[in-house]
């Protein structure tokens, strides 16, 4: 059985560990810490093992700039000289200042992402859900973006290593994780048309790494879309979306756990949040009603869940 | 090298007024053609076609006949003729007013610095904005001189009679004052800055662009060009080395403009990058320098003061289609007056008791290596 809960102070060496072996980011392209984030992890039970991580950022680019290229297109037209050309154009922008975020996201290499991810996706977005006010209109969710042989990014290689001659993982070894606010305080803020870049740069806008495949499928079955937004500095796509627009979020609903020996034959699949002093998400089978989650007595407390328990559930 | 008696270049060349710079008229058609066939290709401002050359030449020969105010629509082209043959060896052109129609492009260098005291980073970055900053400033054209005259000081006379002109025209002309020059391009053709900027925009290269846009004016190119400042570092390095680069045709037109005083660091050409400069007409040395000299006789030099040793000068007179200019020597003979050779005079068509105008040349007339 796998569980998503909050991260604990005594999980920090375990989560550092599967950053380490599984972060999905080139590193040096993660967002900074702030004030409000939680750690969501995923860990199966009941060994403990941690399977995936996350960060959820309440309100991000509120302390320093949180920059990404705005990808428009323009278009150059000469009807005398049968000329039409449709042009992409990066715009250095502060587009998601106040967003809240989903970033650094882990899975540990042998979990079935496929089915880890939906869980911690379903963790955040339904914690989101009981506690909107804490959150922006907007969610965003920055995916890596692609990488070479080497390792190292053709989009930075080809646009940003002009602006700030350093290697991003170098950079946030020296500079700490604030290294990109700074750095993008070095970059060109005037448009920028993509045809002047290398090709291989030109193909990384808004390409996702291969290693984030499954987290894009996952994101996008939530409803996230890439809405041309990259990350400035590995030309990674940014996923987002409204919250309120969001299944999880508008199809959620708060009850009570009732705990019963029998579902009616309507029962289906959940992703039950169980809120108080220890939030964790889980999947049951059960069903809504009149403010009340049936649930079966036997699956519930394998939990350690109670009768009156507040939950948060939504459709799975 | 030293002047040698057997070119005839070189004797030529120490020889007071043997060319005169003259307004160009309908007569010059033939001279003119052979100029505009010699000329290499992607530097050609001169029609090749005889049909549009006449028009030109039409074109500037009612500028200068014309009294009425001016339109800014004018284009003066003058010539360098050989006053023994009658020879057409090169010539130079005036346009009122930059993109009269229309706007001028140019790209103008910007330099923007970003920095991060966290990083320890600061960033001078060099960027080309697309301006049209020059639109409506009068601009030298047309600069021709034929190559046997090239390493004398005439092709002094192409450049700067033209500025004497403007001098004597002022209200004809606006008050800053721009020249362009071919960037780098090859026998083809192909320039790397076009093949790293207007390429992308177009598909095609330049002298094909050119054919395409026919005599369409530049402006019409530029609407498909990026409105965004280009950063330089994003260019390949070929078409940075050839930012505010000169095609070696231009060498010498060039070194003319600048000894004049012309800034080249600021403006260029946004279809091959080459530089185009530009002043202040009032602060060019030409104009700075320029005085009216009354003729006060008319003598040969003698031998205790040769005409190779005597001060030379640009001399100027008369104004409209009466505008000539030549180089030569002059005696001072008193205050605001000087002594001129009677044949220069001629070339002039000038009297004892008239005025003219006179510039320093201050270009050595008998190095042959001097234009520097």
């Amino acid at each position: 059985m796998m569980l998503a809960r909050p991260m604990r102070a005594d999980d920090a060496a375990a989560v550092q560990t599967l950053q380490q072996r599984g972060g999905l980011a080139i590193p040096g392209v993660a967002l900074r810490d702030g004030h409000d984030d939680i750690v969501w992890l995923v860990e199966d039970r009941p060994d403990g093992r941690l399977l995936a991580s996350a960060r959820l950022v309440a309100a991000a680019g509120l302390d320093e700039p949180l920059a990404s290229y705005h990808v428009g297109c323009v278009v150059h037209a000469a009807r005398e000289l049968q000329l039409f050309h449709r042009l992409r154009t990066l715009y250095l922008s502060h587009d998601h200042t106040g967003a809240s975020a989903l970033t650094d996201v882990a899975v540990a290499p042998e979990a079935d992402a496929t089915a880890v991810l939906p869980l911690l996706a379903r963790a955040v977005l339904l914690w989101i859900a009981e506690h909107r006010e804490r959150y922006a209109p907007r969610l965003i969710a920055p995916l890596p973006g692609v990488s070479d042989a080497t390792g190292t990014s053709p989009f930075w290689r080809g646009l940003g290593q002009h602006f700030l001659a350093a290697d991003p993982a170098q950079a946030l070894a020296t500079h700490g994780r604030g290294w990109k606010a700074h750095a993008s305080a070095l970059m060109p803020r005037h448009p920028l048309y993509a045809s002047f870049l290398p090709a291989a740069a030109q193909a990384a806008i808004g390409q996702a790494h291969p290693v984030a495949a499954s987290l894009f499928q996952v994101l996008r079955d939530e409803g996230l879309r890439y809405e041309n937004h990259i990350d400035f500095v590995d030309g990674g796509p940014i996923l987002e979306a409204e919250l309120d627009q969001l299944t999880a979020v508008a199809g959620s609903r708060r009850a009570r756990l009732a705990l019963v020996d029998t579902l009616p034959p309507d029962a289906a699949r959940h992703d039950v949040l169980a809120l108080g002093d220890s939030p964790r998400l889980r999947r049951l089978d059960g069903i809504w009603i009149d403010g009340r989650f049936l649930a079966l007595r036997e699956q519930a407390q394998e939990s350690n869940w109670h009768e009156g328990l507040p939950v948060h559930v939504a459709l799975a | 090298m030293n002047p040698n008696p057997n070119d005839a270049a070189q004797r030529a060349e120490a020889e007071p007024a043997r060319y005169l710079l003259r307004p160009a008229g309908r007569a010059d058609l033939p001279g003119l053609e052979r100029i505009a066939h010699a000329r290499a290709i992607g530097i050609n401002s001169l029609p090749r076609d005889r049909a549009q050359l006449a028009d030109k030449l039409a074109r500037s020969e009612d500028a200068f006949n014309s009294d009425d105010d001016a339109s800014g629509e004018e284009i003066y082209l003058f010539v360098l003729v050989d006053t023994r043959s009658d020879e057409v060896l090169g010539c130079s052109g005036i346009a009122a007013s930059a993109g009269f129609h229309d706007r001028f492009y140019s790209y103008r260098n910007e330099f923007i610095v970003q920095a991060s005291a966290a990083l320890g980073v600061v960033n001078r970055t060099h960027i080309l904005h697309l301006c049209h900053d020059l639109t409506g400033v009068t601009l030298l054209t047309s600069f021709y001189v034929d190559p046997s005259l090239a390493q004398t000081c005439w092709p002094q006379l192409l450049s700067r009679g033209r500025l004497l002109y403007i001098a004597r025209h002022r209200g004809r002309f606006a008050e800053r004052i721009a020249a362009e020059s071919p960037g780098l391009s090859d026998e083809s053709g192909r320039s790397p800055f076009w093949d790293a900027v207007g390429r992308r925009f177009f598909d095609m290269d330049y002298p094909q662009a050119e054919t395409l846009t026919g005599g369409r004016s530049k402006s019409f190119i530029a609407d498909l060009m990026p409105q965004a400042p280009i950063y330089v570092p994003l260019l390949p390095e070929a078409a940075q080395l050839a930012i505010g680069q000169l095609h070696p045709v231009a060498e010498l037109p060039f070194r003319i403009l600048i000894d004049e005083g012309f800034d080249a660091e600021s403006y260029l050409d946004i279809f091959d990058g080459g530089p185009t400069v530009e002043a202040r007409f009032e602060l060019l040395r030409s104009v700075r320098h320029l005085r009216s000299l009354r003729v006060a006789g008319l003598i040969e030099p003698t031998p205790e003061l040769p005409a190779s040793l005597a001060p030379w000068q640009v001399l100027a007179n008369g104004g409209g289609a009466d505008f000539r200019a030549t180089l030569a020597p002059v005696t001072r003979s008193g205050p605001g007056a000087i002594n001129l050779a009677p044949r220069v005079a001629g070339v002039l068509q000038r009297q004892a008791g008239e005025q003219l105008q006179a510039v320093a040349l201050d270009a050595p007339v008998a190095n042959a290596e001097g234009l520097a």
